[in-house]
């Protein structure tokens, strides 16, 4: 029977068989009555009696019943029957204690649901590599100052790094800047890598669509040319197969199409389109100066066998030579840091996903200790079953076979329960990912998630769930005397004690993660209530980029502004309304170098550019500390007077006046030609810092000039709406594309509309409220599973103590007394659960330090609630089998049994 | 199958003479038993407890299929014949016995 075909048959014959079994006894019992009779004519043929040849046939034919049973012997499976057998025993056994069954599953559930959600996710985001050609030796290069901190490296440096430095086998750069791109449909706004030659084959992917550039389009004076992302492609471009060869316009000028990328090629992240950086070398003096650390990206691949720490080290002394030899751009600027590419991909996300990989573990173990209590408390109570059995002649094998099935079917059922919820939430997690999850159109359950949630199922039956069941129920030697013993003595010392202490160990785990919970929930509140230096409320926002060929002249592009801005002022419902090139909370800004007469100029004299309308202030309300606001007279026509934030005033004239102070700072829009122009200043006015980056970033230093001494080529639009009668979304982008129609971005059902600016402050805390929302879940699990637990375990001794209990009623102890007893028993363990968790919780803070805003683990909200919290429910677990107790009627208690 | 039973016969010759017998014609039970008896002039006893088991197993294997008709005398009898596995089958193993009544007679007639 080697051949495959042949075995699927039989087996198919074999299940076919049994299905029609009772059809084939009553034929086989034909067949053998036919044959008696033939048997017995011929007998009867040969001359015998009837009575003789009656007797003779039958003792021919023998014992039918055992023929019948050698038949079925045939249909047999062999060991695949037996575990048949032993899975509808288990199924008629759990049946029978639904209880346990179902607490079983639910605790499964739990735990293999979140440890499998939390690996896929994990193992996608942070194990994996990029999907890049040998993407492990892909990085990202910086500036490295002598206080540790860190900046991007301007173009005239990263090239004689790459002219000079060992250990890479190339280095690219990418200078990123918006463009106008003309599609199908309608001009759009999108960001644009202009890449250094060799950048393609640096990385080494191939196109999903023609080709990359060649040698000679990246040389100067090449051709125009351009490579689309998937995405543009398919957004802009309806994924046009023959989009290769069309001509685009590109701000003022073409370029044809030569290839597109496949999806989830993004370097940089936020690249839409690629194009040879020969195309603006002489035209952006951005590319020429080595004080340009924005907007920008130096990318390169390590040669084999060189790791990330030597090449920095390699890197480092070149960039301590050019240091020396710039030393006005340069100076404090003597290393350079080598950052794998995966690591800047995943960023800070990688910590907090690390943080809920810990949390889905605890839940684990949890669920396993629940496990392995539950089937204790069930094995002890099966003893004497167990004991008739191994005395009828089962083996210790057959047993534990037996208790093995029992659990997997749970485990089973409890793990498919799992899986299927964790196939929805990474279902939900990778349409909705709900803040920017790196990587997050990878995720999937895959075989290696599911490889895992089936070695856990199996482990946690097996471990967690026949060794305990086993110990209980054998307690070692012979089930003799467990035969006579009656069933409810409290279980031997040992075993108790095992209980105790697995009890215990779930409150200190269910500890550590309600703490982390509790930081979490605290670092929230406080990131809430943290100054922003403006009011966000009934404020609206939108960004416009002034197409270009027509709003390529800065002048043009002021006027616009300021049409603009005069628009939206009469909007019924608005109250004031101003523009600036780089909103709050905007993630983005610009810094300018700054000179103070009689300061040694060093790297950290910086602060953001901010150029505003003449409402903006009022607009932000932000408050103006010291001196006065530029005069519409300095809008319009800009002096030498300038306005900075507190902490620029307190860096350079701490306890001083900083009015009438002279400062320089430097022209900082790129596009424009006066690009790094010094301008000197006085300081008329001190504003109040504003939180220019993020909620957890610093308030930042910040120079503000008027937007008719800088016009910037793109613009935010804010909007201060009435308390009482705010205008709507709609009404203010009416109102823009009244002014200017070509703004098409906005003009098409797309998203970009005004939006409130608390909407984005509530984006700023998305990740932490997610994270918290996890976390905070997974801690509700744990103290639940913890309290079912140890409730299971004190009313599994209540009622194995019933007789003793019923004893100690009759000699006169008081209901009381008895409550007493049996509370003081089950909170040993969660106390001393709960001392061993903070201990714990005091090492581990460590690990979830920088999830944390102010917050530390000696918080005291946190330290004095959720003890506190975790004794309650234990107490109110350990109460009710306790009141059952104090309740024994004790002469019911005594017959008992 | 490895769960061969003792009988008089050589192992797992009962097959090879079953499968022979309903070659010729589709046959009861009771008719292959007597069949085998009165060719083989009452050497060969087929046991009723080993025959019953064998036709399972052959029908498991898809050796013999069997359908019910009536015998001559209008009762109703589960007639056994091969298909075309069983037919190779039976053709294997004649070659395979041939071989091996072949290998025994040489030996047991070797010169003393």
């Amino acid at each position: 029977m080697g051949d495959p075909g042949e075995m699927v048959g039989s087996l198919m014959r074999r299940l076919a068989g049994r299905s029609h079994r009772r059809r084939r006894a009553r034929e086989l019992d034909e067949e053998l009555a036919l044959h008696a009779e033939l048997l017995e004519r011929d007998f009867l043929a040969s001359g015998m009696l009837q009575s003789e040849a009656h007797d003779a046939s039958r003792r021919q034919l023998g014992n039918q019943t055992r023929i019948a049973e050698r038949t079925w012997d045939a249909l047999s499976f062999g060991p695949l029957d037996t575990l048949f057998r032993d899975f509808k025993f288990a199924l008629r056994a759990l049946r029978r204690s639904p209880g346990f069954a179902l607490t079983t599953i639910i605790t499964l559930a739990l735990g293999i649901g979140s440890t499998t959600t939390i690996f896929s996710v994990v193992d996608h985001v942070l194990l994996r590599p990029l999907e890049y050609p040998n993407a492990d030796r892909l990085v990202l290069l910086v500036q490295r100052g002598s206080e540790g901190n860190q900046r991007l490296v301007s173009y005239p440096t990263l090239e004689d790094w790459a002219a000079s430095s060992s250990g890479f086998e190339g280095m690219s750069y990418v200078r990123g800047t918006g463009v106008t791109i003309g599609a199908v449909a309608g001009p759009h706004h999108a960001l644009a890598a202009f890449v250094s030659p060799g950048f393609f084959k640096l990385i080494g992917s191939k196109p999903e669509l023609g080709r990359t550039f060649a040698p000679e389009e990246e040389r100067p004076s090449g051709a125009s040319v351009v490579v689309l992302s998937h995405e543009l492609w398919a957004k802009s471009f309806g994924s046009d197969p023959y989009v290769i060869g069309r001509t685009v316009t590109l701000d003022s000028g073409n370029a044809v199409v030569v290839g597109v990328m496949p999806p989830r090629f993004s370097i940089p992240l936020w690249a839409a389109l690629w194009r040879p950086i020969n195309q603006i070398i002489e035209t952006d003096p951005a590319l020429k100066s080595r004080d340009f650390h924005a907007d920008s990206r130096a990318i390169a691949r390590l040669a084999p066998g060189v790791d990330p720490a030597r090449a920095a080290r390699l890197l480092s002394v070149v960039q301590h030579r050019i240091s020396d030899a710039y030393p006005e751009a340069e100076a404090k600027w003597t290393g350079a840091d080598v950052v794998p590419l995966r690591t800047a991909v995943v960023g800070n996300v990688g910590a907090a996903l690390l943080a809920l990989g810990a949390g889905a573990a605890l839940i684990l173990l949890i669920a396993c200790v629940n496990v392995a209590n539950l089937a204790a408390v069930r094995g002890a109570s099966r003893g004497r079953e167990i004991a008739v059995r191994l005395a009828l002649g089962a083996s210790r094998f057959q047993v534990m076979r037996q208790l093995l099935v029992e659990m997997l079917a749970l485990a089973i059922v409890g793990a498919s329960a799992g899986v299927t919820g964790s196939y929805a939430a990474i279902g939900w997690l990778r349409t909705t990912a709900p803040f920017d999850l790196p990587r997050a159109a990878e995720l999937a359950v895959d075989s290696r998630a599911l490889g895992v949630a089936l070695l856990l199922t199996v482990l946690t039956a097996a471990v967690f769930g026949v060794v305990p069941a086993m110990r209980a129920a054998v307690p070692r030697g012979s089930g003799g005397e467990l035969l006579g013993s009656r069933s409810d003595q409290a279980g031997s010392r040992h075993q108790t004690r095992g209980r105790a202490f697995l009890s215990g160990s779930q409150f200190a785990l269910a500890l550590l993660l309600l703490m982390g919970g509790g930081l979490l929930a605290q670092s929230y509140r406080r990131l809430q209530q943290v100054e922003l230096g403006f009011d966000p409320r009934n404020l609206m926002a939108l960004s416009v980029s002034p197409p270009k060929p027509k709003y390529a002249d800065a002048s043009a592009t002021l006027a616009l502004y300021d049409r603009l801005v005069q628009r939206l002022r009469t909007v019924p419902g608005v109250e004031e309304a101003a523009a600036v090139n780089f909103m709050p909370l905007g993630r983005a800004g610009i810094p300018t170098r700054l000179e103070v007469p009689g300061r040694t100029p060093s790297s950290d004299d910086l602060a953001t550019y901010i150029t505003v309308t003449d409402g903006y202030l009022r607009t932000l309300r932000i408050p103006l500390l010291r001196g006065r606001w530029f005069s519409s007279q300095e809008m319009r026509a800009p002096g030498d007077g300038v306005v900075i934030s507190e902490s620029v005033a307190k860096r350079y004239w701490a306890g001083a006046d900083p009015l009438g102070k002279t400062l320089t700072i430097f022209r900082s829009s790129q596009e424009r030609p006066n690009f790094g122009q010094a301008v000197p200043s006085i300081v008329i006015g001190v504003v109040r810092d504003v939180r220019q980056f993020g909620l957890e970033d610093a308030p930042d230093a910040a120079v503000y000039v008027p937007l008719s001494a800088e016009p910037w080529p793109w613009a935010t639009l804010v909007v201060r709406e009435s308390d009482s009668h705010p205008a709507a979304a709609a009404v203010l982008r009416r109102a823009v594309l009244e002014v200017e129609p070509a703004f098409t971005e906005i003009a098409s059902e797309s998203n970009d509309t005004f939006d409130p600016v608390i909407k984005s402050l509530s984006s700023e805390l998305a990740p932490r409220r997610y994270v918290l929302g996890l976390v905070g879940s997974f801690s509700v699990c744990a103290l639940l599973l913890a309290a079912v637990g140890i409730y299971g375990v004190t009313s599994y001794s209540v009622a194995r103590r019933t007789h003793e209990l019923g004893i100690r009623l009759a000699l006169g102890a008081t209901p009381v007394g008895i409550c007493k007893s049996v509370l003081l028993r089950g909170m040993t363990p969660i106390v001393i659960g709960c001392v061993v968790g903070l201990l714990i919780a005091f090492l581990a803070a460590r690990l979830i330090e920088h999830l944390l805003y102010n917050t530390s683990i000696s918080d005291p909200v946190v330290l004095a609630s959720i003890p506190v919290l975790l004794l309650t429910v234990g107490l109110a677990a350990c109460y009710l089998p306790a009141r059952r107790a104090a309740r024994l009627d004790p002469t019911i208690a005594l017959r008992n049994d | 199958m490895a769960r061969e039973r003792k009988d008089e016969l050589l192992p797992g010759t009962l097959e090879m003479l079953v499968l022979k017998t309903i070659s010729l014609a589709p046959l009861h039970g009771y008719g292959i038993a007597q069949h085998i008896r009165q060719l083989s002039k009452e050497v060969l006893q087929v046991e009723e407890g080993s025959l019953y088991p064998a036709l399972q197993r052959m029908e498991l294997k898809g050796l013999v299929t069997a359908d019910w008709k009536l015998t001559p005398t209008k009762r109703r009898a589960r007639y056994y014949r091969l298909t075309a596995a069983g037919r190779k089958q039976l053709g294997i193993e004649e070659s395979s016995f041939g071989r091996l009544v072949d290998a025994i007679a040489s030996v047991m007639q070797m010169e003393s």
